[in-house]
């Protein structure tokens, strides 16, 4: 069971809707697997929206693939000069662009436009696709530490590697400062409590400025063009509350996930959920889905779409 | 108690409510004799007229805003200026009326008016003694609006009780017990009862309104599990049912909404021209009209966002009576967008200008001289997708089709360098774009400092803004939708009329 508190200091709460949250995530990971072709369109209406995107967002990862990352200097003996890469020491994650493997004092040291590192205390590295690309590059930021959700999903073990290539699959479109507000939010489990960072965004590792590895887009729905043009290597897009539901119909990602926020009552954006399974869906049935379950107090639609 | 914690207790509540079977929602009927007298005499009135109804709006409209502020009426009457100023243009447009009316039924509606802004509906007896004894600081009070807001705590006078409108309620962090809502439930949303935020509901309903469902939600309807709250009726000793409409089904629902006067409006039958569009009146707060047509999107503004989030744009189809739009007096915003996007392309501009100009010159003239249909059909041949909307190309303002494809077909029938003109139009797209992102990011600057409490109280308020885009604008709820769409010049369209047929609305 999931302990959640909005931030390290404060007392934790734990629920069923938490874990459900979050496993809600996982089973759509765990379905979009399966699809061909087809997009899952799954529309949860809860009581009120915060946190939910989060916590659905933090299942996903629990069902992301594990990094497969070779070792550094594998990896090396294939970058050309110019090419953009991500690597991690001790202490620090880096994208910078690549230039050249040199020796210095008898080390061998990678040489970038962000500095010289040296290549025995490179722990993983990777070459940035374009959609991987941090806002700014060269950049530097402190190296973070796995968390209890981490450990769960089981990238611990290669967290540096999880670093430099967590796939920037996944974006929620809605509300920014709110959904930034609820990533700053610790969930962990009891047996973890030890851990420290176990924020959330330690784990869905937010794009903003600065940042250097990021897996989650987080689109603020007034941003039309950004909702309209999400890259195609986006698989599942939560559309957090009312206000970004609209955006429904012109996402082609192999999820989408509708969190309708009850307290929030909007009639439109039910009805673009219902006019989008009517047109374009059909129904799927979560009861007969192996291992979903269904809580009280939350309402469900999910329908299958040809891409 | 943490937002965290507020959040699980709701999520606690919604599930206990959810499919209980002891009908945890209460709804107290309650007497109202003056209302049942009043509502009857504007019954029997609206049957009699029947089919004439739209030609007595000016009587109708106000009696129907009374009868609606009654359901929704807890507070003493003296209390409310605007029920007795309804009461009197009642009685007076009955005296108007004579000899076009059934003068027994006028007679009657009349002194059912003075009846029902004389006595106090059954709630002013009731509701203190229920605060009172479940204890103020337990409670939450649900009024219709922001003026009852303010009446009902001056009148209620208790430390600790919160007096809310809805969508106060639904937003706010309570940890009470008790929440009593004043009017039917099927005029509230749903959430109060689905997404409840206090562990019992009442709602106060006068005896003469026999609605006691809750609204439905078409996601409900078709969810796998839908959230099922039971609904418990209390009704009250001395109920008299004499002649009480079954208003289960939605018209007569719709019959007790209040309506603005659209007088002619709605008349029109005959189809638009090609400088026409057909389009919706709208009544908006502040006492503006303006004619909606189905065309772009519309910059709206949504008070409950953080700054910085507030002002987006909406599809015509989803603005409903509530929406806040972001509108200017005296100029539509395409046409504003559209000339500062030509600004700020300098001395592009004018060959933008007459790359577009030829173009729809050229289409022009071919519907001129072979008719619509025939342009239509020759194009569908062509390929063009969205033929149908080839009327709308000509419009000066629309720079071109939506479809990339549609638009180099297009050019190619017209005859038109199709590379040069494409380029044209994306350049103006793009610094339209751009324009619409300053004039956005400038909006949100001044909604910053404006009082949006007066906005949601008020439904109106001018912006102020001076720069070039922001000048003149406002931001103004929409108060009614015609459901009938009427023939409007293209330019009389999304801009601001002076026009009080709204005003038993506000």
């Amino acid at each position: 069971m999931f302990t959640l508190s909005e931030d390290a200091a404060m007392v934790g709460v734990q629920a069923k809707w938490i874990d459900h949250l979050v496993s809600c995530g996982l089973r759509a990971a765990r379905y979009a697997s399966t699809l061909d072709d087809k997009q899952l369109v799954l529309a949860l209406s809860v009581p009120q929206r915060d946190y939910a995107a989060a916590l659905i967002a933090c299942g996903w990862v629990l069902g992301a693939k594990r990094p497969n990352v070779s070792d550094p200097r594998r990896v090396l003996e294939r970058v050309e000069p110019g090419q953009k890469v991500c690597l991690t020491d001790k202490k620090h994650i880096v994208a910078a662009k690549f230039f050249r493997v040199d020796t210095k004092m008898g080390r061998d040291v990678l040489v970038t436009d962000q500095s010289t590192w040296c290549i025995d205390k490179i722990t993983a590295i990777n070459v940035l696709s374009d959609d991987m690309e941090p806002t700014k590059i060269p950049c530097c930021q402190e190296r973070p530490e796995p968390g209890s959700l981490a450990r769960m999903a089981g990238i611990d073990r290669n967290w540096d590697s999880w670093l430099v290539s967590a796939p920037a699959d996944l974006a929620i479109i809605g509300t920014c400062k709110w959904i930034e507000r609820e990533l700053d939010a610790c969930i962990f489990r009891s047996e973890d409590i030890a851990l420290d960072s176990d924020d959330i965004k330690t784990v869905l590792l937010p794009k903003k400025k600065g940042a250097v590895a990021w897996h989650t887009r987080i689109v603020s729905h007034v941003d039309r063009d950004v909702c309209l043009n999400l890259p195609d290597s986006t698989s599942i897009v939560i559309l957090d509350g009312n206000g970004a539901i609209k955006y429904l119909p012109d996402l082609r990602s192999k999820v989408v996930i509708c969190i309708l926020d009850r307290s929030a009552a909007n009639e439109t954006a039910e009805e673009s959920i219902l006019q989008y399974r009517n047109t374009r869906g059909v129904p799927i049935a979560l009861s007969e889905v192996n291992g979903w379950k269904i809580l009280p107090g939350i309402e469900y639609i999910a329908y299958e779409v040809s891409l | 108690m943490n937002h965290l914690e507020s959040l699980n207790r709701r999520y606690e509540i919604s599930a206990r409510f959810d499919g209980a079977s002891d009908g945890t929602v209460v709804i107290e009927a309650i007497p109202d004799p003056a209302g049942a007298r009043f509502d009857k005499a504007l019954r029997n009135i609206i049957t009699s007229l029947g089919e004439d109804a739209v030609s007595f709006e000016e009587l109708l409209s106000p009696a129907k805003a009374l009868r609606w502020k009654r359901l929704f009426h807890a507070q003493p009457v003296t209390l409310d200026g605007r029920f007795q100023v309804l009461a009197e243009q009642v009685i007076e447009r009955c005296s108007l009326m004579e000899g076009a009316l059934d003068e027994q039924l006028l007679e009657e509606l009349s002194k059912a008016s003075e009846c029902v802004v004389d006595t106090d509906s059954g709630f002013a007896d009731e509701l203190p003694v229920w605060i009172d004894d479940v204890g103020p600081e337990e409670c939450v009070v649900v009024v219709a609006n922001r003026s009852d807001v303010i009446e009902v705590r001056e009148w209620l006078q208790r430390d600790g009780l919160q007096v809310l409108t809805a969508r106060q309620a639904l937003s706010a962090v309570l940890v009470r017990s008790q929440l009593y809502v004043v009017g039917p439930p099927i005029f509230y949303p749903r959430a109060l009862a689905t997404a409840a935020v206090t562990d019992e509901i009442s709602y106060l309903v006068s005896d003469w309104f026999r609605c006691r469902k809750l609204p439905r939600s078409s996601f409900a309807e078709f969810a796998e599990k839908a959230v099922d709250v039971k609904t418990r009726v209390r009704e009250s000793d001395t109920v008299e049912v004499v002649n009480l409409p079954a208003v289960e089904e939605s018209d007569v629902l719709d019959e007790y909404i209040p309506q603005p006067i659209w007088g002619k409006a709605g008349t029109a039958t005959r189809g638009p021209n090609s400088d026409e569009a057909l389009a919706r009146k709208l009544y908006l707060g502040g006492g503006f009209a303006m004619w909606l047509d189905d065309g772009q999107r519309i910059r709206s503004l949504d008070p409950s966002q953080p700054v910085g989030e507030r002002v987006a744009y909406m599809d015509v189809e989803s603005v409903t009576e509530g929406s806040f739009l972001l509108l200017r007096e005296g100029a539509s915003e395409r046409k504003t967008l559209y000339e500062a996007a030509l600004d700020s392309l300098g001395h592009r501009a004018a060959d933008i200008t007459a790359s577009q100009t030829r173009w729809k010159c050229r289409l022009d003239d071919r519907l001129q001289r072979r008719g619509h249909r025939c342009v239509e059909d020759e194009l569908k041949a062509f390929g063009v997708t969205a033929c149908e909307q080839v009327r709308a190309w000509t419009d000066p303002i629309l720079v071109r089709p939506k479809s990339k494809r549609d638009f180099w077909l297009l050019l190619e029938w017209l005859g038109v360098p199709v590379q040069s003109t494409t380029a044209n139009a994306d350049m103006l797209k793009r610094a339209l774009r751009s324009e619409s992102q300053r004039i956005r990011k400038e909006l949100e600057v001044i909604i910053e400092y404006i009082d949006l409490d007066e906005l949601e109280r008020i439904g109106y308020v001018s912006l102020g803004g001076r720069n070039v885009g922001v000048r003149g604008m406002c931001a103004t709820r929409v108060l009614a939708i015609s459901h009938f769409k009427r023939p409007v010049a293209r330019s009389r369209t999304r801009l601001l009329i002076k026009d009080d047929g709204g005003r038993w609305l506000e």
